[in-house]
This record gives structure tokens, C-alpha cells and sequence, in this order.
């Protein structure tokens, strides 16, 4: 979940998002905005709120500033572009809201779980799965089977070529950077319930989400939903078996999957 | 005559070196028009100019007209220019049939997908497959079927039967035919130049980033064209 948005936006601008922890942060804290300024508001609302504000300062920030800084055709021109992004993101927020940690109470939803053979479940870690499945399935759908998907997978493959045969490519590139930051901040939210986040998270978040791209194979959007998904499970699983470990068992099979890959020449 | 290019004076740079130096040609509306000349006189140059795929550029170039935008493909599209690049070029991530899809554009014309298929069947029978796997001969097809999907005003073709099989070569070529009758205006790259010259209205011979040969494709003789590929008179 926390990864797919940067694969996305790695896979189709050629950009690495460093500002993307950020639009992680930034969407927990719209979510937490929301219920503060809206008590009572319904989850999905929440939810959606939080993906809409997200995905719209990701438009900008591509329309405005990283979309420029792209057309110097220098990867690292771009890359510190969006870590001047992601700096001003942060600060900006540590203006506003103050440095200290908030989280979105869940109220009972938090303790709340229910045993199926032998096994308790939480119902939050299983909502948590739920979201990201049903955000991959539609980022997948939207991908693989619409026009807008073909027209990005084309821009991904081949920029000039496919501005040629008349794809509005800035247009895409504005398109997926909104959908990348809306992503993160589904993702930020998701944090939010479950533990508490701070405008510092960005950088740890940015950390997991480098873990899934390079897993996933750098720029492609196949692999980066099921390194996606094959770590996201991780956590889950993780957290049902030992309440402490947090993200050790994520990071470990990412390191197992390195090293297999390593070993079987597939690094790429 | 409407003119569906008409080019002057077009000086192109990579860096200090000039690749094209001062270019001047015209080609009617639904003419087509063979660019020949040897390896680096600048064929691929001067057709990525017109695709808005290269901006360090000086001259003059209109399209049916309209001045033509520096650097921009998009705008090139919009002008009506299709180009089946050497090397295809297709979309490895979608299929065929996908492929396809993506070259369509508003302009209305007779290349809807089901003339592209008649035109080609392969690319019917192969749709849900990906460009990787299909044969080179297959992917020009579809390369090819990809820029008709535009209906464009004019098509370009750079090395249009390089790596091709003879048979293949052979039904491109009968394509191309198919496809003048429908009035698109075309330009041809291809090292066959005796092949190229016989679908040919105009010749165009490069030497060196310059035009030597510019006139109509009947009763130029193989003299004529040698001399020209070879720098022309000096
Ligand atoms: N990207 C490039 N950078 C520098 N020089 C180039 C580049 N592309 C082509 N050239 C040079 O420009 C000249 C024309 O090349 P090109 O247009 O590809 O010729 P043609 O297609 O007729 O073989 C050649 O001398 C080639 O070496
Ligand atoms: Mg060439």
C-alpha cells in the first residue's frame, strides 16, 4: 500500500517521489484533520477525503514544480526537486500543526476481534488488508483494462512515441502523480488508525515504500502490486503472531527476497 | 496544389555538428515521396524534426500549411503527422490490439481497426498478443496499423523494410498501395531505393545533410540517383 504509489509514480514519470513519505503524513493528518473539524464523519468519507486532498496537492506539485524540473530530462535534477518538495511539505505541516504525534482514534474498532479456529483476528488489521486489496484491485483494473491505463502504460513504455500518436503525456503524468499521492494518503490514513504519526514519519514511510518498489522491479507496475501486496500481508501476518514486531518481520523479507533474488540473478 | 509540406532552409544540430544543412523540398497533398540516401545523410533527422521529436532546429517547415511546432510531438499529432519509426517502436506493455487502440485519434478517416485488419489480417489473428511476441514482420504490421489508427494527413515511414524477409517486404509494399488510394500523403524511407522509387511520385536524395535530387520519381534514371547518393554533381 505504502510503496504502490511510489512504484507508480517511479514506473510511469521516471522520477523517484522522495516527497512521498510526505503525501503519507499529509494524508494521516488530513484524516485526523477531518474528524477534528467533522466529529462523527463516516470512515469511507474520511477516507476519500483524505485520498481527494492528497491527490490534489500531488497534481499540483507535478503541474507546478516537478513537471519543469522533468523537462531537463536529469533524473537527479528531478529527485532533488522533490526533496526540496518534500522538506517544504514537512515544514509546512510542523507550522501548522506542531511537531506532536496524533493518531485517529478507532474507539473500539482498535480491540475488537473475533477467533476462527483457534486464531483471533483483529477486525483493524483485517479492515487495513481489506483497503489495500480493494485499492490494488482497482488501481489494477484501472491499469489493465481502461483507456487512461493504456494511455499510461504507453507513457511508461515510450514517452515521445506515445505523444506522437497523440497521448496528452503531461496530462498522464499529472494524472498518475494525483492517483501516487492519493495512494500515499489512503496509506497515511491506514497508519493513522493503527498507530500514531508525526509530520517526521515521511522519511520511515519513504524507507518502506523503497522496499516495495525495488521488490516489486523497479518501473513496473505488475510487480511493484505484488511486492506490494507479498509485504503488506507481511505486516499483517506479523502483527498477528507478535504484537511487538513492527516493521522487523516487513524489513526481513524484504532482505530474504534480496538475497533471493541475488542468488537467482534476477535483480532487475 | 496544396502542399501537404513544404520545408526550407532547415539547418539541424546536434551539438556543433550540422546533420541537416539547409533542406528544401515540398511535397503535394496525397503525393508520396521516396527520401533516399546513405547511412547518416540525415533521413532519420530530418523525418524526427517533423514528428516534433528533436527541437534544435532553424528554417522553415509548414504542414498543409501550419507552421510546425518545435519540439513538441503532440502538436505534430494534432498536425496530422504519423510516423512508423525504424525499429517499430511499439508499446511493449499492451497488446496488439491495445496498440492499436492508443494511435486512434478524432480526426474521421478510413482507418477504423477493421480496415487495419482487413488490411492486415495477422494483426486480427494475433490481437491479444504482445509485440515481444510476434515476428519482426508481424511488428511492422502492426507498427504500421498503429499509425493508419490516427487517419493521418500524412505518414512517414523511416527504413520502412530494414530486417525485413523479401516476402514480407513484398506485402508492405502492396499495403502502401492500399494506403495511397486513400489520399494520405507519404514519405518514404528505405534503402531499396529502386523499390521505393517505382511507389514514388517525388524523389528526395540526402548527401551529407543536403538535398542533391528533389523531383519527380518518373523518368528519374538509376544514373541520375547514383550520382546524387554519391553527392551529386560538385
Ligand atoms: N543523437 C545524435 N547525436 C549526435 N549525432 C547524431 C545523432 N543522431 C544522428 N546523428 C548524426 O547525424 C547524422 C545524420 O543521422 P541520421 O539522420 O540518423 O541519418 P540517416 O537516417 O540518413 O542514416 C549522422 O552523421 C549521425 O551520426
Ligand atoms: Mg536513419
Amino acid at each position: 500500500m505504502i510503496g504502490a504509489g511510489l512504484a507508480l509514480n517511479y514506473g510511469i514519470l521516471k522520477v523517484l517521489q522522495l516527497a512521498h513519505g510526505e503525501y503519507i503524513t499529509y494524508g494521516a493528518f488530513a484524516a485526523v484533520g477531518a474528524i477534528v473539524l467533522f466529529p462523527g464523519l463516516p470512515f469511507p468519507i474520511v477516507l476519500l477525503a483524505a485520498f481527494i486532498a492528497c491527490a490534489l496537492l500531488g497534481a499540483v506539485a507535478q503541474w507546478l514544480i516537478v513537471e519543469r524540473a522533468m523537462s531537463y530530462r536529469n533524473e537527479v535534477v528531478a529527485m532533488l526537486v522533490t526533496f526540496g518538495l518534500a522538506v517544504v511539505l514537512r515544514d509546512s505541516l510542523v507550522e501548522v500543526v506542531g511537531a506532536d504525534l496524533r493518531g485517529l482514534s478507532v474507539g473500539r474498532l482498535g480491540q475488537a476481534n473475533f477467533t476462527i479456529g483457534g486464531l483471533t483476528l483483529g477486525v483493524l488489521p483485517l479492515l487495513s488488508l481489506a483497503i489495500a486489496v480493494a485499492s490494488f484491485g482497482l488501481l489494477a483494473f484501472l491499469t489493465f483494462k481502461t483507456r487512461l491505463g493504456r494511455q499510461i502504460r504507453a507513457v511508461s513504455d515510450l514517452p515521445d512515441i506515445a505523444a506522437l500518436v497523440g497521448v496528452p503525456v503531461k496530462r498522464i503524468h499529472v494524472i498518475v502523480a494525483a492517483l501516487s499521492a492519493g495512494l500515499a494518503a489512503i496509506a497515511g490514513v491506514l497508519l493513522a488508525m493503527r498507530a500514531s504519526v508525526s509530520p517526521f514519519s515521511g522519511l520511515d514511510n519513504l524507507l518502506i515504500a523503497f522496499e516495495v518498489v525495488v521488490l516489486g522491479g523497479l518501473g513496473s507496475i505488475r510487480g511493484v502490486l505484488w511486492a506490494g501486496l507479498l509485504l503488506g500481508m507481511t505486516q499483517v501476518v506479523s502483527t498477528w503472531l507478535d504484537s511487538n514486531a513492527g516493521l522487523f518481520y516487513v524489513h526481513l523479507v524484504f532482505f530474504i527476497m534480496l538475497v533471493f533474488r541475488a542468488k537467482t540473478g534476477r535483480l532487475t | 496544389m496544396t502542399m501537404a509540406l513544404e520545408v526550407k532552409d532547415l539547418i539541424a544540430s546536434y551539438g556543433q555538428f550540422h546533420a541537416l544543412n539547409g533542406v528544401s523540398m515540398s511535397v503535394p497533398q496525397g503525393e508520396t515521396m521516396a527520401l533516399v540516401g546513405a547511412n547518416g545523410a540525415g533521413k532519420s533527422t530530418f523525418l524526427r524534426i517533423l514528428c516534433g521529436l528533436m527541437d534544435s532546429w532553424e528554417g522553415q517547415i509548414a504542414v498543409g500549411g501550419t507552421e510546425l511546432a518545435r519540439g513538441d510531438p503532440l502538436k505534430s499529432s494534432h498536425l496530422g503527422l504519423a510516423l512508423v519509426p525504424e525499429g517499430r517502436m511499439l508499446f511493449g506493455s499492451l497488446t496488439v490490439r491495445e496498440n492499436l487502440l492508443i494511435g486512434q485519434t478524432d480526426r474521421d478517416g478510413p482507418w477504423d481497426i477493421d480496415a487495419i485488419e482487413r488490411l492486415f489480417p495477422v494483426i486480427k489473428e494475433r490481437r491479444n498478443a504482445k509485440p515481444s511476441e510476434l515476428s519482426g514482420g508481424q511488428q511492422q504490421m502492426v507498427a504500421i496499423g498503429r499509425a493508419l489508427a490516427a487517419n493521418p494527413r500524412i505518414l512517414l515511414f523511416d527504413e520502412i523494410s530494414l530486417g525485413l524477409s523479401p516476402a514480407v517486404v513484398r506485402e508492405v509494399y502492396s499495403a502502401l498501395a492500399a494506403i495511397r488510394n486513400e489520399g494520405v500523403t507519404l514519405v518514404i524511407v528505405d534503402q531499396d531505393i529502386s523499390r521505393v522509387c517505382n511507389v514514388a511520385d517525388k524523389v528526395t536524395c540526402f548527401f551529407k545533410g543536403m538535398v542533391t535530387f528533389h523531383g519527380p520519381a518518373r523518368g528519374v534514371t538509376a544514373d541520375d540517383l547514383h550520382e546524387a547518393y554519391f553527392g551529386g554533381r560538385s
